[in-house]
């Protein structure tokens, strides 16, 4: 009798210990369930400028280099790389086994169809400016690639990590033309299966990726605006990975079953609210400032945000080298909450209490989470004098009556497509890059575009932050844009999910799914 | 004899379809009932800024989300913002809308009935037949697909209406017209030569005013469910104005941690529209003819 006890007792413990083992080790198999707000504009990386389409496309496809979880840039189809002294040649060598979703290899030719395929106006990309500093790209031979630039450009490594840097097939491209966008071919981690507009994509595992098959066979995104519907699914397990909303927020991260799988980290990213200061009655430097001095961003971020994200008074993040405390306490003294100094500056822009001002419309692309947020400054607005209705847009249609000027005062978000000021400063603020380039407020000040301007090709890291010291000073007194918060991630997952990281940079839609895996089919 | 008779009928006290329908209308509790609430969210309506505790649109976020209290009756929304007040303001707004999209769904319909029914002949059939393809529409969709078109607004919501909403009163007006254009006091209207419109209006419209209040009461509490349900999808009334239904949309997203904020709009809505369907069902029993003795 003893002795059967403790035979059992053993093998008890080795089935349990082949449990944990099998737990702990990466299995293959399953679908990987994840959920989009709004259907990607766009899945051709030249075209790509924001989060959603971003998330899809970087399954689809791989660049020269990319981020690792930690934010270094690392290696993806380019296995090392060399830097002339005078920083302006870069000398890529390619792996050799790297094969588009079509079976074809990946050589050093794509990759220069791919660069010039941005650079080229037919194309009409929204981040051509992002190739701007290239004189020339060359295929030195079948798996090298040179990169000739016209001056040295200190953040060119990172800005390649970007999407329209990613390689695409020439033969696909000229064959699918704008198709492309909707049926994309690359060489990720995962091949494009389907997508059902505003229903759902589906991604397939792809066998023969060059570092190896992903864990899971699929991956699916499921089109779901309402936070709500969002988050209900995920707690019926119909999602893996989603993100909490706000209202649901105090609940859940109370909740011990749902504790230990919300992970966090501070992304490089503000949300804001952005005047177009070309459109009357925004050219007034004092109406933005007063607007600026109106809207009480720690309530917002207390009460509405339920204390999720950081209150911003400065254009770059505190994660972004380069931030400055300096800026950061000045506007933090200047341009804080004060209805009497925004009433103050609101007489001083021609408006004494709101009178002769028309009212004034804030645009907002449709979500409830947005709604909120506006409908909080629409209230702080009024309090000043200033009348504000609210009006929202589909993402698509939003983004396209931004590029084109059309909205006058509007929200929108920013993170970074790389590690450096410059993606924020001469990006949004260089008048170079009006519209659909990234300076959605088309302002312009020449000390601004002269400093972002010098930053970009001056090498030593001290001088280029000075550069960028000044030029957000600047902007911030300018007040082209109101900094509201800086973004946190903060994503739930199943328990059955494992491998899952927050990119450093843009949190949830910058993760490489291919390293997750789940452990419930 | 015949004195007699005449003086017992001088002496009976003339007996109007109004003085009947309103007997009939009394002795039906829940036709009171429905009436009662009606009142009710009338005056609430014409006294809102009278009665609110707190201004419909003073945000104060240091105390957003509050529960009910005695401060606060249905508590906070994430505003901060006086959730009773809000109410009591939306019904000024959700009854201003029903009051006036059916003033201008029926005036519509009654004069396009009236014509369609007295004429005749290709002005009947042209009219009847802009009703069936209106009929064909699904009324909510024609007005989210106007609203969506336009842009979303309390205007346009009433512009919707205008469009579509007239449809089902003209047809009833017809229906009286037919009936009622061959009595003889209208024929003895046109006989003296009365005007067109004298017919119309003096001797018809009174005459088929019965179904046109039933259809009007009852319509109500179908314009209430509109505006909220257009509100609730961000179609209709914008904020910050307080409407039930956007109060419900909004407050759908604290259901678990504040379940007071989105139900107690909800139930608002639902007794107002139960309001006007009991006070509708008694004024149809009240006003119809088949039961005059």
């Amino acid at each position: 009798m003893r002795k059967g006890f403790w035979l059992f007792l053993l093998v008890f413990l080795i089935f349990s210990m082949i449990g944990s083992s099998i737990a702990q080790t990466p299995q293959y198999g399953g679908v990987l369930k994840r959920s989009l707000v709004n259907d990607p504009p766009t899945l051709d990386p030249a075209m790509i400028t924001d989060t959603a389409s971003d998330e899809v496309a970087r399954q689809i496809f791989d660049g020269l280099v990319e981020y690792d979880p930690n934010g270094k840039v690392v290696g993806s189809i380019a296995k090392r790389w060399t830097i002339s002294k005078d920083g302006t040649v870069y000398t890529f060598y390619l792996n050799n086994n790297v094969y588009f979703h079509n079976g074809r290899n990946v050589t050093a030719e794509d990759f220069v169809y791919s660069i010039k395929r941005v650079m080229d106006p037919k194309t009409a990309s929204p981040r051509a400016s992002f190739a701007e500093p290239i004189k020339d790209v060359v295929a030195k031979d079948k798996y090298t690639l040179v990169i000739t630039l016209k001056r040295p450009f200190a953040p060119f490594l990172s800005t390649l990590t970007y999407s329209c840097f990613w390689v695409v097939p020439k033969e696909e491209v000229e064959k699918l033309g704008k198709d492309f966008a909707t049926k994309p071919v690359g060489t990720g981690a995962f091949m494009f299966d389907e997508w059902k507009h505003d229903v759902k994509i589906r991604l397939k595992a792809n066998p023969n990726y060059f570092r190896g098959r992903p864990y899971v066979d699929a991956i699916e995104w499921a089109i779901i605006p309402d936070e709500n519907v969002d988050f209900m699914n995920f707690e019926k397990g119909q999602l893996d990975i989603t993100g909490i909303p706000d209202p649901e927020w105090d609940r859940v991260s109370n909740d011990p079953k749902y504790k230990p799988y919300i992970l966090e980290k501070p992304m490089i990213g503000i949300y804001y609210l952005g005047f177009n200061v070309q459109k009357k009655p925004f050219d007034n430097k004092y109406l933005r400032q007063a607007i600026t001095r109106a809207i009480n961003k720690e309530g917002i971020v207390k009460v509405i945000r339920r204390g999720r994200a950081q209150v911003a008074y400065t254009i770059l993040p505190p994660s972004m080298p380069g931030f400055s405390q300096e800026n950061y306490n000045w506007a933090k003294e200047r341009l804080s909450y004060n209805v009497e100094e925004a009433k103050k500056l609101l007489a001083k822009a021609g408006y004494p209490n709101g009178k002769g001002l028309p009212e004034i419309t804030i645009y907002y692309n449709t979500s409830v989470a947005h709604k909120r947020i506006m409908e909080a400054i629409q209230a702080d607005l009024q309090k000043i004098g200033i009348n504000a209705k609210l009006q929202n847009y589909d993402w698509a249609v939003y983004l396209d009556l931004l590029d084109k000027g059309e909205l006058p005062v509007y929200r929108l978000g920013w993170v970074a497509d790389y590690i450096d000021p410059d993606n924020f400063l001469w990006v949004l603020f260089n008048s170079s890059n009006f519209g659909p380039e990234g300076n959605h407020s088309f302002y312009k000040n020449p000390k601004v575009d002269e400093y972002t301007n010098k930053a970009r090709i001056e090498t030593l890291w001290s001088v280029r932050v000075e550069y960028y010291n000044m030029a957000e000073r600047i902007i911030l007194e300018d007040c082209p844009i109101v900094p509201i918060y800086y973004y946190v991630s903060q994503v739930i997952h199943q328990p059955w999910v494992h491998g899952l990281y927050l990119d450093p940079l843009t949190g949830l839609s910058g993760v490489r799914y291919r390293v997750v895996w789940i452990d419930k089919k | 004899m015949i004195m007699e008779t005449e003086n017992l009928l001088q002496s009976r006290k003339p007996r109007s379809l109004w003085r009947i329908a309103w007997k009939r209308l009394a002795k039906n509790k829940l036709a009171l009932l429905g009436l009662g609430i009606v009142i009710f969210f009338v005056i609430v309506a014409i006294l809102a800024p009278y009665i609110t505790p707190y201004p419909w649109n003073e945000v104060d976020l240091s105390r957003a989300l509050q529960p009910p209290s005695w401060k606060h009756l249905l508590g906070t929304d994430e505003f901060g913002r006086d959730i009773f007040s809000r109410i009591i303001y939306g019904t000024r707004v959700s009854l201003q809308f029903a009051f006036f999209a059916q003033l201008i769904s029926i005036s519509i319909g009654t004069i396009l009935g009236l014509i369609s029914g007295f004429y005749g002949g290709w002005v009947d059939d042209l009219i009847m037949r802009i009703v069936e393809i209106l009929f064909a529409f699904p009324f909510l969709l024609f007005v989210i697909a106007v609203v969506s078109t336009l842009g979303p607004g309390i205007q346009n919501l009433y512009l919707a209406v205008a469009l579509i909403g007239w449809a089902g009163v003209s047809r009833i007006i017809r229906g009286q017209v037919l009936s009622l254009r061959e009595r003889d006091f209208v024929a003895g209207a046109i006989a003296i030569g009365a005007s067109t419109w004298r017919i119309l209006f003096r001797h018809i419209l009174p005459n088929a005013l019965s179904p046109l209040i039933i259809e009007a009461t009852l319509g109500m509490g179908g314009m209430i469910m509109l505006e909220a349900g257009l509100s609730f999808l961000g179609l209709g009334v914008q904020a910050p104005t307080p409407s039930w239904g956007s109060m419900v949309q909004a407050g759908l997203a604290y259901l678990r941690s504040c379940w007071w904020y989105p139900i107690a709009p909800g139930v608002v809505i639902m007794i107002v529209v139960f309001g006007f369907n009991l006070l509708g069902d008694g004024l149809r029993d009240a006003l119809d003819p088949r039961l005059y003795i």
